[in-house]
């Protein structure tokens, strides 16, 4: 019996047994935290108001899929520029990227969004929000990416850069052919972790009115008052989208780390 | 191979490793550089091999003056074959990637000239089955084997050797060295720093022996190994097991 509830500290295989009765206490406990706060509300469920509002709904997602498809481009282009800045030998370029990094860094993501959405957008006369958005994103997500891949550069040993220099590799070669192939394949469970972070920190941009699944959500609660409907959905629909990627780096990690 | 050394000073930010270093040999087909660890043998190699410039003085190679301008020792770079202590194989890698892809990007050959190229020594040195296998896969004898021949495709008329099997375990240093006496009798010139004194006494034309950034002795290895006239080189000797 004490089988099906303690496990030792070091062991890592639970039984079939201890696993289906855990899972279904773990049920049990948000089910009851669930029913708790249906009657203190005295809320009445309409999930009909889902489809009714399929088409924003749908629509909102599909946007935040846009804005973060996008964004992961934009910052991984904007991390591999970055982490090379930051070995260049133009103190200028090494000193910006530094900068750029260690500012997004160290501020809220909310308060970027303030102040590239009342300060930079008007300035430069950006109006699209939907290119706003994926810029404030890609930004913010670029430095987060720049760090991920100057770490990957810089666990490549030394001795394989002198190696490649007596070969007679250009600086630029030695980039393209040795120290990105290899980079690549090291970072990838990270990179997907950063992906999951992107799409769930996109749900700050409905503060600046993006119409993406957020907003989109808020509008359809504003306009139904059902909101325990809402947000479930709201919060299954970033699930369905983070969760394979977290899998999916679970394996990159399993994958990588039995090659090496 | 000829070789003008005069007055080399290479100094690092804290400690001297070459100081005011002369030395030349006329003819010589293989070289061996002896000394204890810190005594400036891998620094010089890495001279030879334009890896790094000379503080100041003066290195000339079978004619050839170093010259101190980086853009000057890429081109340089390309035609000098080097092998390394250890990890001279990128692991990303095939063992046939490894050798024909300096040969495509460096040295502008078409691919199925550098399959040919590699096939024909990679057979040669009998390390054909090794062809597609990943460094991981090969033992570190069979890594630095296939490190040579990647050296020697391209044509090098000098070879430079780092310590080559120092990281090896002992029974994987025999193939390694058979490899490069070989080398030496098809009349490829070696230039190597190593710590094997059998292996020296064997392959060496002549031996150098370097102690705090100065050449302290140098000789034909026979010479060098039976009538050592310096203390400090006698007393190296003494310590190391042939």
């Amino acid at each position: 019996m004490k089988n099906l509830f303690i496990t030792r500290e070091d062991s890592k295989k639970i039984t079939k047994a201890a696993t289906l009765t855990n899972v279904a206490l773990v049920g049990l406990f948000i089910f009851l935290v669930f029913l708790f706060t249906v009657i203190k509300l005295d809320y009445s469920f309409d999930f009909s108001i889902i489809s009714r509002y399929q088409k924003k709904l749908i629509n909102g997602f599909t946007m935040t899929l846009a804005i973060c498809s996008i964004s992961l481009f934009i910052s991984l282009v904007i991390g591999i520029v970055n982490a090379i800045a930051l070995k260049s030998n133009i103190i200028f370029f090494r000193f910006l990227a530094r900068f750029y990094v260690e500012l997004i860094r160290g501020t809220p993501f909310l308060v970027q969004i303030l102040f590239f959405f009342y300060i930079i957008t008007p300035a430069f006369g950006l109006e699209n929000r939907f290119i706003v958005g994926f810029l404030i994103l890609s930004l913010f997500s670029g430095a987060y990416v720049t760090e991920i891949i100057r770490g990957g550069i810089e666990s490549i040993p030394q001795t394989q850069i002198i190696t490649a220099n007596s070969l007679g590799f250009n600086k630029w070669q030695i980039y393209r052919y040795i120290i990105f192939p290899q980079v690549f394949k090291r970072i990838l469970p990270s990179l997907a972790g950063q992906i999951s972070s992107l799409i769930k920190d996109s749900s700050l941009l409905s503060i600046i009115a993006v119409s993406e699944f957020t907003m989109k959500t808020l509008e359809v609660n504003a306009l139904s008052f059902q909101t325990y409907e809402t947000f479930s959905f709201l919060a299954l629909g970033y699930l369905v989208i983070t969760i394979p990627i977290s899998l999916l780096s679970k394996w990159l990690e399993r994958k990588y780390f039995y090659e090496s | 191979m000829n070789l003008n050394i005069n007055n080399v000073v290479k100094q690092y930010e804290v400690q001297r490793a070459l100081d005011d270093f002369t030395f030349s040999i006329q003819k010589v087909p293989s070289l061996v550089i002896v000394g204890p660890s810190g005594g400036g043998k891998s620094t010089l190699l890495r001279l030879f091999a334009g890896l790094e410039l000379a503080t100041s003085g003066e290195i000339c190679i079978n004619g050839q003056q170093i010259i101190n301008d980086e853009s000057w020792l890429k081109e340089y770079r390309k035609n000098v074959g080097v092998v390394f202590q250890s990890y001279n194989l990128f692991p990303h890698w095939t063992a046939m990637e490894n050798i024909i892809m300096p040969l495509i990007k460096v040295h502008g050959y078409s691919v199925e000239q550098a399959k040919e190229t590699c096939l024909h020594l990679l057979k040669k040195f009998d390390l054909l089955e090794h062809v597609d296998k990943i460094p991981a896969k090969l033992s570190g004898g069979q890594q630095q084997r296939i490190a040579i021949a990647r050296a020697l495709a391209i044509n090098s008329e000098l070879l430079l050797f780092d310590e080559p099997t120092s990281a090896l375990d002992p029974q994987l240093t025999s193939g390694v060295l058979e490899m490069i006496v070989e080398l030496k009798k098809e009349g490829t010139d070696i230039l190597m720093v190593t710590h094997e004194m059998a292996f020296a006494k064997k392959a060496a034309d002549y031996v150098v022996f370097i102690d705090q950034g100065k050449a302290i002795e140098h000789g034909t290895a026979d010479d060098f190994f039976n009538h050592p006239k310096s203390s400090v080189l006698r007393e190296f000797l003494s310590h190391t097991t042939i």
